[in-house]
Formats: structure tokens, C-alpha cells, sequence
């Protein structure tokens, strides 16, 4: 008796549910960097999403007497206030000449705001695609990873760093030793 | 975008209750009013607080409250009630576990700022029973929701130019008046009518969403306060210390526990309180045996109070001791330094009751656990000046003290005066505001420390804003007026130029946050209707830095033309005194002459720039004077203003036939206007 097409469909739908279970159980959330995808300058970069509380348009900034450089002065957002820093200078770049569309706001504090130029999109990223970036290269520690986007290095910003260097420059700026 | 907030987020917050609570019952016991079953409700506290402790694996806070569980289990048990000795006991071992809890604290704190492996600690949470990032976010979207109000009240107005043009279209359909165009003219004639009673419904709409959301917003900055009460555990364990430390006996009240106030200045509060606290028992309150002696209860009284007064909260703390031993004081004072054995015979009980604000002040030789810094009491001092308030102190000899230290309700809430730079927005402290003035460029006195204007009768320095906040010099015209404020503090009195003045208005100032580093003279900052900050500037702290922002102010200032000294020459040495200190504080370099001959004398021997003469001295008049020195090759090129008490028409007629360049009456002396014109003839 030949099988009823529709029972072997069955038979076959049955196998490959019983194998799911004997493979192993990974989750796919946890193998994937989730990623927002700005640009400085020419430069090709990226915030983990979990370093960041939120994404907004450039608004006014007020300026603040005796500041360091790259400290833009406050922003409101939401009704908090944010001391805006100018991403391309905390990085090293001189000045880019880009007009300063977005602030990304720091994780949880919500008090740091990153003013830059570009968002790019949403990227999700293999964690196993990463690679650590040389001490050289890191910024002060600012850029600890990178991944190869569509042919073009792509390196990820670490939020934390970022915020450790604003202090520091601060804090030299304050005087403090 | 983060992650899930961590189990011990919330262990923190139930162990601080939990304390808060067993603190409370443990005193209420210490009284003499804890409720009957007090000892089972400690019990449960403690078993509470010993499985949430398990639960996030936080060993040391569990075994604090098993230990706590052993001795209530005992009572628990046998019905014996907690001796004065173990209720000591446990509170100390409350206190070990605050801070266990308070190290967790720290870590995750500490955690959240390094960031390792790029994962974000989310345990940044304060909280006050409520959770305040919770709050936040309504707070916030509140706020958001009065900038899209703001918005919507533009859209409105849009809303009147399409008005507008359905106008112009009906009025110009009109004119066309052909059989075609009446359909046309009807329906641009239902568009107009359409679009205003659009106008009227959207603003009315408007209207009714703001004042909710204003209704809101009061209801969200008011749950952020908390009430005074929540300090007066911690007061009154002070008071039960200081006693036991000090061997002396004291009974606590408090009073006004429901005032409510910011919950950035409790803490602050609630320090300073408490060394005043200990400070009463350890200098204020007697032992027993003295007490009875002066037939006073053998136990002290410490008595807290807090009231609200207007925008601001009295906190007080009273006691029923000795009051300041003045002689004390006297002898401390002397002791150290600060009062000379000449100035101590006049030394009075007002004179102590500021030395002992003094930091470093203390009448107590040695150093004990509670006393002898000379700490207490300047931090209460501080306090008051950190939180923008005061503190007074009264006391009896031998009734008591009341110390009494009054606080904004608000740090942030204040009244602010707006002035505009350029294009910025800039707040004041109304209280920090003496007054308003309009200056005009030309009427701003230059001198070598630096540029000054008047105000009423004094001479003010003058700093632009401008310059204070950028430290460049702006291009100033000659005809420029400046929107003036004069602003005091610590004793000093300064002016400031702005472009423009705007209104006084209640402004919620918000600190800055750490990463904006710590600009001189910004208090804070407020968000406009836009959600724009502006900066709230610190009066006092201008004027601290007040005499390197003149000298720089001097520096930027064009070049001030080096003044030949000015001749006063008056019979009388009031006048000649008084016109020499006004001209002296202008920066002038001033020589007097008791009369006219004197004056020629001098002008032979010294090139002046101006004569400042009166007219009726003895022997030759200022009318002689000024004719004399006209008619001299030299001395004719020095201008002459004659002051004198001659008023009429023929006297200044004659004043001004002898060549006088200006002539001021005495009855009308008006110091600016004198220094104005000193100002343009010495030139």
C-alpha cells in the first residue's frame, strides 16, 4: 500500500520536531551583539544597545562657562538634563564639520548625551564575529571591539569607557592630579 | 535599552524599611510606649529580613539578623520584657546591618560606573518607598507632554494663517463676481468657517490639556518630598547615645513629623540636627544629681520642632539645661586665640552665641567620642549655608538653648529673576537680587580697579555678563544701555550688565550632572516651556570671585586716560573731606586747599586736571579764582566747576562769565551727576 501523501507529511513533521530536541539548546539572543550603527566622520562605528537608554534629535544646547573641550553644554531630554559631549572630539577627531543631529543618551544615568552626526541603523551581530581591537587603537580604552561590516571594519564603542574618560577630563580640568 | 533591574535592587530598598521599622519599635520599647506584642512584630522583622537576605546570597546581613531573631526568640518565649541594656544592644546590631547594607551599596554603585565586560549594572535605583527612576519616567513623559503642549499651542496659531488665506481666497473670489465663482465664493466662505471654529476647538483643547498636565506635574514634584518625621528616629537615637555616652538622662520629643520637604535636603537636615542633638545633651543637659539640685525633672528634655514658614521649614532643637556657659566661651575664645583678654571684658552672650558657630570652636579641653572637634555646631553652620538658609541660636542661662535652623522646603524650587545675554537666557536668585537699574555706557565710572556705576548713593563695581561668562570683551557702543542687576553677598554688593531684563517666575532648578564638571557660578539649571536648560547663576559665588573678574574686567576695559590729579578747594573741611572721598573712591588722585590762595599755590606747584572750587571763602571767592586762572596761559586749560550753596540765575550767570565749565549747588548735589561731569572735564 503505497503512504497517503498527507501521513508522510505528517511522519516527516513528526522526525523533525522529535530531532529539535536532541540538538543542542542554544538560544539565538544570546549569540547576537545587539547594535546601533553611527558614523563619525568617515568612520564606521557602534553602541551596544544595552550601554544606551535612548536615541534623540539634536536639540538646543546651552553653553556653559569654562568648559573642556568637547563639552557641548546641557541638553534637556524628557525633563532630565544631560551634559552633551561631542562624540568626534572624545575620540581624538579634530574638528569634522558635520552638523551634530543626534544624542545618544548614556545607560542608566541618562546623564550623559552623546552628540554626533550620523545614526546608521540596527545591527545584529554575531558575537563570535567580533574580535578585540589593539590597545594602539582603542581610544583610551573608548573602543574595545570591532567586526567586519559588508567589507568595512566597523568598531564598537564602549559607553562605560567613554563615560571613565569624560571624568577624566574633568577631573584635569578641575586640577585634580 | 537596558537590562532588568537585580534582585538586590529591591533587597536594599525592603532591608531600609525593615530597619526603619525595628529602629522604631526598638525606641517606642525604650519609651516606655511600645505596643504589647512589640516583641513579635521585632521578631517577624527580623525573620523577614533574614530570608530576603538569604534569598540574594548576602551571608553576613543574614546571620546579623539571626542573631537579632536568637535574643527576641528568647523573649518571644518567655514573655520578658527587653531590658534598657539589650534594647542598646540590638540597636547596635541594627546599625551593623545598615551598613552591610550600605557597602552593597556602594559596590553596585561602583559597579555601575566601571561597566566590566560591557555589561551595565541597572542597580541605580534611589528609593523613597517608591521607586524613583519609576517616577522619573512619569515626571519625564510629563515633561514631554508640556514641550508637545507647547508645540500644539503653535499648531494652533498655524492654524490662524490657513484662516488667513481661506480669507483672502472668499475676498478675492468675491471681487471676481462672475455666475462660476459663486459656487466657489460658498465654498471658501464654509472652508473660513470651518478652519476658525477648528482654531477655537484646538485651543480650547489645548488649554484643558495644559492644565492637567500642570495638575500632574505638581502631583509628581510633590511625591518627591518626604516628610521631616522620617528623621526623628535618627535624632532621637543620637540624643539616647549622647546619654548613655555622657552618663545623663534624657527624654526625646518630636514634633511636626508631616512637614514634607525636598528629599535632597533631609539628609543634609538630618545631619546637622544631629549634632545639634549632641551637642544639647553634652553641653546643655545637667547630670541628675545637679539637675535636682536646681529642682529641675531629673531626666533632660530635648524637644524637636518642625514648622513650615512660607517657602521654607524651621527645624529647632530646644533643650531645658545650663544655656551657654559664657564664661566658658570667654575662656575657650581666649584659649585659642580668637579673643584677646582686652576685647574678653566686652565680650557679651551675643558675641558667644556666634563664636560657637566658629569650625574648630570648643569649650571642651579634651576630645571624647562626642565632643571636642569643635565640629558640631559649625556643621550646622554649614548647612544652613550649603542649603541657602540660616541659623540662630537663643539661650538662657540656666533655663535651656534653642537652636533653630530654617531651610528652603525646596532646594530646587525657587523664584528666579531672567536676564538675557545676547541670545541666552540667564536665571537669578530673586533673594540674591538687591536691586534693578538701567545704565547708560557713558555713565559707567572707569577707574584703575576696575569700572563702577551708581546705585542710589553709593558707587557699585560694574562686570558685564558678557564677560563674566565668556571672558572675552563684546564691542560696547557709546549710547548702549545696560539692563543693570545689582546683586549681594557676604557683605559685598555687585552690578552686572545684561541686555535685558524679564520677569521673575517660580523655576524648578535641577543640579548638573557630574559629567557637566563644575563651572563657576551655576547653582543649577531650569528647563524652559521648550525644554531648553538655563543656567541658574550663583550670586555669591560671583562675588567671591568678584576681584579677579574686576581686575580682568580693568584689563579688557579701553585703556582708562591717566588722570592728572584733581584740586578741591573749600573753606570747609566737611566739604572738602566729603568731596575728597567721593572722588577718591572714583579712583581720582585728590589735593585740597583750605582757600583760593592756598589753591594757587599748589596749582603752581602741581599740574592738576580740574579745579573743584567753592565760591564764597574768605578773601578771594571762587568767582576771583576762576577769573584769575582764565586769564592764565597755563592754569586757563584747567577746567574749573564751581560747587557752592548760590542758587540763583545771577549766580550762575556770573559763575559761567568768569569761565567756569560747570556750576553745582550744593542744596542739589547729586553724586553720580558730579562724578559725571568731573568724569568728562578731566579727560
Amino acid at each position: 500500500m503505497r503512504d497517503d501523501p498527507s501521513s508522510v507529511k505528517v511522519d516527516a513533521l513528526r522526525r523533525a520536531f522529535d530531532a529539535a530536541f536532541t540538538q543542542e539548546r542554544t538560544t539565538r539572543f544570546e549569540r547576537v551583539e545587539r547594535l546601533v550603527a553611527v558614523r563619525v566622520a568617515r568612520d564606521g562605528f557602534a553602541l551596544r544597545i544595552n550601554e544606551i537608554a535612548a536615541l534623540h534629535a539634536m536639540g538646543n544646547v546651552t553653553a556653559l562657562p569654562d568648559t573642556p573641550s568637547g563639552l557641548l553644554g546641557l541638553v534637556g531630554v524628557r525633563g532630565q538634563i544631560a551634559a552633551a559631549w561631542d562624540l568626534a572630539t572624545l575620540l581624538g577627531y579634530g574638528d569634522v564639520g558635520e552638523t551634530r543631529r543626534w544624542l545618544v543618551l548614556s545607560a542608566p544615568q541618562r546623564d550623559l548625551a552623546l552628540a554626533l552626526g550620523h545614526v546608521e541603523g540596527y545591527l545584529r551581530v554575531e558575537i563570535s564575529q567580533l574580535h578585540e581591537v589593539a590597545a594602539a587603537d582603542s581610544a583610551d580604552g573608548q573602543l574595545q571591539q570591532a567586526f567586519d561590516h559588508g567589507g568595512t571594519l566597523r568598531r564598537i564603542l564602549s559607553v562605560p569607557a567613554i563615560l571613565a574618560n569624560v571624568h577624566r577630563i574633568i577631573a584635569r580640568a578641575a586640577g585634580a592630579p | 535599552m537596558n537590562g532588568a533591574k537585580s534582585p538586590g535592587v529591591y533587597f536594599r530598598a525592603e532591608a531600609r524599611e525593615i530597619l526603619d521599622a525595628f529602629s522604631g519599635e526598638l525606641l517606642a520599647l525604650a519609651r516606655g510606649d511600645g505596643a504589647s506584642d512589640a516583641i513579635q512584630k521585632l521578631f517577624r522583622l527580623a525573620h523577614t529580613l533574614k530570608g530576603a537576605a538569604q534569598v540574594v546570597q548576602s551571608r553576613d546581613i543574614a546571620d546579623l539578623a539571626h542573631s537579632l531573631e536568637d535574643v527576641l526568640g528568647l523573649h518571644r518565649t518567655s514573655g520578658a520584657a527587653l531590658s534598657s541594656r539589650q534594647i542598646d544592644e540590638l540597636l547596635r546590631v541594627v546599625d551593623a546591618i545598615d551598613l552591610q547594607v550600605k557597602q552593597l551599596e556602594q559596590a553596585s554603585q561602583a559597579a555601575a560606573t566601571n561597566g566590566s565586560a560591557g555589561t551595565v549594572s541597572a542597580d541605580q535605583v534611589d528609593s523613597v518607598r517608591i521607586d524613583i527612576q519609576e517616577l522619573d519616567v512619569v515626571t519625564g513623559a510629563v515633561f514631554e507632554a508640556r514641550v508637545q503642549t507647547a508645540a500644539l499651542r503653535s499648531s494652533a496659531a498655524e492654524l490662524g494663517s490657513v484662516s488667513e488665506l481661506a480669507r483672502q481666497l472668499e475676498r478675492t473670489l468675491t471681487e471676481q463676481a462672475s455666475l462660476g465663482a459663486a459656487r466657489t465664493r460658498t465654498l471658501a466662505a464654509a472652508l473660513r468657517h470651518e478652519l476658525a471654529s477648528a482654531e477655537r476647538r484646538l485651543e480650547n483643547r489645548v488649554e484643558a490639556l495644559s492644565r492637567e498636565i500642570e495638575r500632574v506635574r505638581g502631583q509628581t514634584d510633590r511625591l518627591r518630598m518626604v516628610p521631616a518625621g522620617s528623621i526623628f528616629s535618627s535624632l532621637e537615637r543620637a540624643a539616647r547615645e549622647a546619654a548613655n555616652a555622657t552618663d545623663r538622662s534624657v527624654e526625646f520629643a518630636a514634633h511636626g513629623g508631616d512637614v514634607r520637604l525636598d528629599r535632597h535636603v533631609l539628609p543634609a537636615v538630618r545631619d546637622a540636627m544631629t549634632h545639634a542633638v549632641r551637642n544639647a545633651v553634652d553641653h546643655g543637659i545637667e547630670h541628675e544629681q545637679e539637675r535636682s539640685t536646681l529642682g529641675k525633672a531629673r531626666a533632660g528634655r530635648i524637644a524637636i520642632s518642625v514648622t513650615r514658614r512660607g517657602s521654607r521649614v524651621a527645624f529647632t532643637c530646644e533643650d531645658d539645661g545650663r544655656g551657654i556657659d559664657l564664661d566658658a566661651v570667654r575662656e575657650s575664645a581666649v584659649a585659642r586665640g580668637l579673643l584677646s583678654r582686652q576685647d574678653a571684658a566686652t565680650f557679651d552672650l551675643e558675641a558667644a552665641t556666634r563664636l560657637i558657630f566658629a569650625p574648630g570652636f570648643s569649650t571642651v579641653s579634651s576630645v571624647t567620642e562626642l565632643s571636642g572637634r569643635g565640629v558640631g555646631l559649625d556643621v550646622v553652620e554649614s548647612t544652613a549655608r550649603r542649603l541657602n538658609g540660616s541659623v540662630s541660636l537663643s539661650t538662657r542661662p540656666g533655663s535651656g538653648t534653642l537652636l533653630e535652623l530654617l531651610v528652603p522646603v525646596s532646594l530646587s524650587s525657587l523664584t528666579a529673576l531672567s536676564v538675557r545675554v545676547g541670545h541666552e537666557s540667564l536665571l537669578f536668585p530673586l533673594d540674591s537680587v538687591t536691586s534693578t537699574l538701567a545704565v547708560r555706557e557713558r555713565d559707567i565710572v572707569r577707574s584703575p580697579e576696575g569700572e563702577l556705576v551708581q546705585e542710589r548713593d553709593r558707587l557699585v563695581p560694574f562686570v558685564p555678563l558678557s564677560r563674566l561668562l565668556r571672558k572675552n570683551g563684546t564691542a560696547r557702543r557709546a549710547d548702549a544701555i545696560w539692563s543693570t542687576i545689582v546683586v549681594s553677598g557676604r557683605d559685598r554688593v555687585l552690578a552686572l550688565g545684561a541686555d535685558s531684563l524679564g520677569g521673575s517666575h517660580q523655576v524648578v532648578v535641577r543640579p548638573l550632572p557630574a559629567v557637566a564638571g563644575t563651572p563657576r557660578f551655576v547653582l543649577g539649571a531650569a528647563l524652559d516651556i521648550d525644554g531648553t536648560p538655563q543656567l541658574v547663576l550663583d550670586a555669591k559665588g560671583i562675588i567671591d570671585a568678584s576681584a579677579t573678574l574686576l581686575q580682568r574686567a580693568a584689563e579688557l576695559a579701553p585703556n582708562p586716560v591717566q588722570r592728572r590729579p584733581i584740586l578741591v578747594v573749600d573753606d570747609s573741611l566737611t566739604t572738602r573731606m566729603l568731596e575728597q572721598s567721593i572722588l577718591h573712591s572714583a579712583g581720582y588722585d585728590v589735593d585740597v586747599a583750605c582757600s583760593a590762595e592756598e589753591a594757587l599755590e599748589k596749582a603752581a606747584a602741581r599740574e592738576y586736571g580740574l579745579f573743584i572750587v567753592d565760591v564764597e571763602m574768605p578773601k578771594m571767592n571762587g568767582f576771583e579764582f576762576t577769573a584769575l586762572t582764565r586769564a592764565d596761559a597755563v592754569l586757563g586749560k584747567i577746567p574749573v566747576i564751581l560747587v557752592t550753596s548760590l542758587s540763583s540765575d545771577a549766580e550762575k550767570r556770573r559763575g559761567t562769565e568768569a569761565g567756569a565749565a560747570a556750576y553745582i549747588v550744593k542744596g542739589e548735589f547729586d553724586q553720580g551727576h558730579f562724578l559725571r561731569r568731573v568724569e568728562e572735564l578731566s579727560r
